[in-house]
């Protein structure tokens, strides 16, 4: 039985990762570009990119995905379930990162700052060379951490259809009346899924942090 | 349509769900933080076992999507014999996923009051739970509080998930209006400025609470 | 509630008399107090000076077992603690916490309770006293640490001078026979330790039994009797101020002594 459910439910495992993956990827990439804005020198950027950030966290996810989902078509925006739920999922993540980015930011002393603007180093070159790889690499916990999270609301995706685990499981439990284990099953899926990327993150933890040492 | 006049004649059915969101949010924090605290308070218990029951309650309710958490009870229940309302199965999920994170804040508070706090309790003869109960529980609660008033916040959000198992919260009534009338975006986006604007009033409230409480560690 | 404390011995009249014999302490193999005996009269005043690391602190931390002995035995103001073997029963812990108050050296008040509360909960929670009783005791040793107006206050708003007058006001509030002081001016600029040792001075001149692990030389010579010198976890000497301080006889203590002083 267990075997049953387990290569069922499992079909699902490749969509879950790739939705996280993507929308950690994206909105990823969109952090940069927030936390960014979010330092520029005009004004209304930086307004306009602090409320996204603030904003943007203030929604719960599935309500994030529904207003896409279901809302967008009204504007003949037809999107396929995974592009929605991707869509969705890198509006949050951009905004999470960008948090996570501005604290890994925040805890580079300014003396590095000060340090290479005494070296003549140009402002592109510090963030560049001094600053980002710093950064990076205090903030890689807590992206990994992230990532993680971002996992677990991925399941949300099956509420519109996505066919990850969720909704592997959801079907399973319906057809087979085993609900518990079939839950289970999927349950033990994030986990194991959880456990790898975290001992993945501390190994690359560990060795940024031979190679750098930052403090 | 003016959108406002058609949000406007949409929040009569909106506002019970709301009520029905703030009922699951309160009651899955009411039960959830006093449990996470169990939790916590068991696994720095010197009891092997009672270190594995909270270690297990603990680790399904954080490492467990809670919308996985929400179905398993909602499928295995009625199997076992336990028929229970969807709201009532929304909240058991909710508060065992309230309860194992608080727990990690209550734990991290509790690991944080300095060492010497307890010494001077037992020297001032405050020993086992009444040391525990004026000197070191305070102190923690304290610094658990602002991590736990922002878990608040997430668990209304997370309240949303009940829209899954038919809870009649807000989801669910945004998901009627929008199946009725198709103005998906529009009655969405009144769900999302809901939530959003609650969001912002219960932070802003978190930050007072911040103030408040640590106005006895002000110097002057 | 008079002075039944548990114990399963008569109520004699407690005197602040310590007793230590054999007193040893190991983490493991290491052995970080060995056969520490000392013996102190009612009302007297003894300093224990020495380098970091020599084990002062662990010693009189086991007096009140916040560290647990290896091994000797413990004797002050009617409590008896034989260490070793299995810990003693808590009618004894409590008996030996009871009869000592201690100073740490950081203060350690509670941080969210007033300065009136820190003094009273304890008196309440363990002596029984109503909150009048508690905070008429409480209102006299503010009066006697100079800080009667302070009542109302949180630590965090005292400077670490005031806080520690009222570490030793808490402490006091309990009636103890002997007060134990751990480095109680070693986190303080030295002229706001000033303030703190007055009190000590004080309270050793109103015939208090005292303990101090202290670095501040001068109250070690004028205010206390004895001064026990410590070095890797053992007595080097022990022997009354003055000559001690003059005339050390162990050749140890001259070099600490030497140190210390030349600074």
């Amino acid at each position: 039985m267990i075997t049953q459910l387990l290569t069922s439910i499992a079909q699902g495992v490749g969509l879950t990762l790739y939705v996280t993956g993507a929308s950690l990827l994206i909105g990823g990439v969109i952090g940069l570009v927030l936390v960014g804005a979010a330092r520029s020198p005009i004004a209304i950027i930086r307004t306009i990119a602090t409320l996204y950030i603030n904003f943007v966290r203030v929604i719960p996810p599935i309500t994030w995905l529904f207003l896409i989902y279901f809302g967008l078509p009204q504007y003949s925006l037809r999107l396929s379930t995974i592009q929605a739920a991707i869509i969705g999922f890198s509006i949050i993540a951009s905004a999470f990162m960008a948090e996570i980015y501005r604290s890994g930011l925040l805890s580079i002393p300014d003396g590095q700052r000060e340090a290479a603007h005494a070296l003549g180093l140009s402002p592109v070159t510090t963030v560049a060379h001094i600053i980002t790889p710093q950064a990076f690499r205090v903030a890689l916990p807590a992206i990994a951490t992230y990532g993680i999270g971002l996992l677990k609301d991925s399941a949300l995706a099956s509420t519109i259809g996505v066919r990850e685990i969720t909704y592997y499981a959801q079907q399973s439990a319906k057809q087979t009346h085993e609900g518990l284990l079939s839950f289970v099953v999927a349950g033990a899926l994030y986990i194991v899924i959880s456990l790898v990327v975290a001992l993945v993150a501390r190994r690359v933890d560990l060795t940024l942090r031979r190679k750098i040492g930052v403090a | 349509m003016d959108i406002l006049t058609q949000w406007l004649g949409w929040l009569p059915n909106l506002t019970p769900g709301l009520f029905v969101s703030l009922q699951l949010t309160g009651l899955s924090l009411l039960f959830g933080f006093p449990l996470g605290l169990l939790f916590a308070v068991m696994a720095a218990a010197k009891l092997a076992p009672l270190q594995w029951i909270s270690f297990f309650f603990v680790e399904i309710g954080r490492g467990l999507p809670a919308l996985v958490l929400l179905y398993l009870l909602y499928f295995s229940l009625p199997d076992a014999g336990i028929t229970l309302t969807s709201l009532t199965t929304a909240i058991i999920a909710l508060t065992w996923n309230t309860g194992a994170y608080a727990s990690e804040y209550f734990r991290a508070g509790l690991a944080a009051v300095p060492l010497g706090q307890k010494e001077a309790a037992l020297t001032s003869g405050l020993r086992g739970w009444t040391g525990f109960r004026f000197i070191i529980l305070p102190q923690a609660l304290r610094i658990s509080t602002p991590p736990l008033a922002g878990l608040a916040v997430l668990v209304f959000q997370g309240s949303a998930l009940a829209f899954v198992i038919a809870v009649p919260e807000l989801m669910s009534k945004a998901f009627e209006i929008g199946s009725i009338t198709f103005e998906y975006l529009s009655v969405y986006t009144l769900t999302a400025v809901i939530y959003g604007s609650l969001t912002l009033v219960f932070l802003g409230l978190v930050r007072l609470l911040e103030q408040r409480l640590g106005r006895h560690l002000q110097r002057n | 509630m008079g002075l039944s404390f548990g114990t399963k011995a008569p109520p004699t009249a407690l005197s602040g008399t310590v007793e230590v014999s054999g007193l040893g302490k190991r983490y493991g193999v290491v052995q970080v107090l060995s056969d520490v005996n000392l013996s102190m009269a009612e009302g007297e005043v003894v300093s224990i000076i020495g380098p970091s690391g020599a084990g002062k602190s662990t010693f009189l931390r086991c007096l009140n077992y916040l560290e647990t002995p290896s091994e000797g035995t413990i004797a002050i103001g009617g409590a008896h603690v034989v260490a070793g073997g299995k810990l003693p029963d808590k009618a004894s812990l409590d008996h030996l916490r009871r009869v000592t108050g201690m100073v740490f050296q950081s203060f350690n008040l509670f941080p969210h309770l007033t300065v009136m509360e820190n003094i009273t909960l304890p008196q309440r929670k363990v002596l029984g006293s109503s909150k009048e009783q508690a905070e008429e005791v409480a209102n006299k040793l503010l009066k006697r640490v100079g800080l009667p107006e302070k009542a109302m206050a949180y630590p965090a708003r005292l400077s670490g001078g005031q806080q520690q007058r009222i570490a030793i006001a808490r402490a006091l509030a309990l009636s103890p026979k002997v007060m134990l002081f751990d480095e109680p001016t070693s986190a303080l600029d030295p002229e706001i330790g000033l303030e703190v040792l007055a009190v000590m001075r004080d309270l050793a001149d109103e015939g208090m039994t005292m303990l101090v692990v202290t670095h501040e030389m001068h109250f070690a010579r004028d205010v206390s009797n004895r001064i026990m010198v410590m070095g890797n976890g053992g007595v080097l000497e022990i022997g009354p101020s003055e000559q001690v301080m003059s005339d050390p006889q162990n050749e140890r203590t001259r070099q600490f002594l030497k140190a210390v002083l030349d600074r």
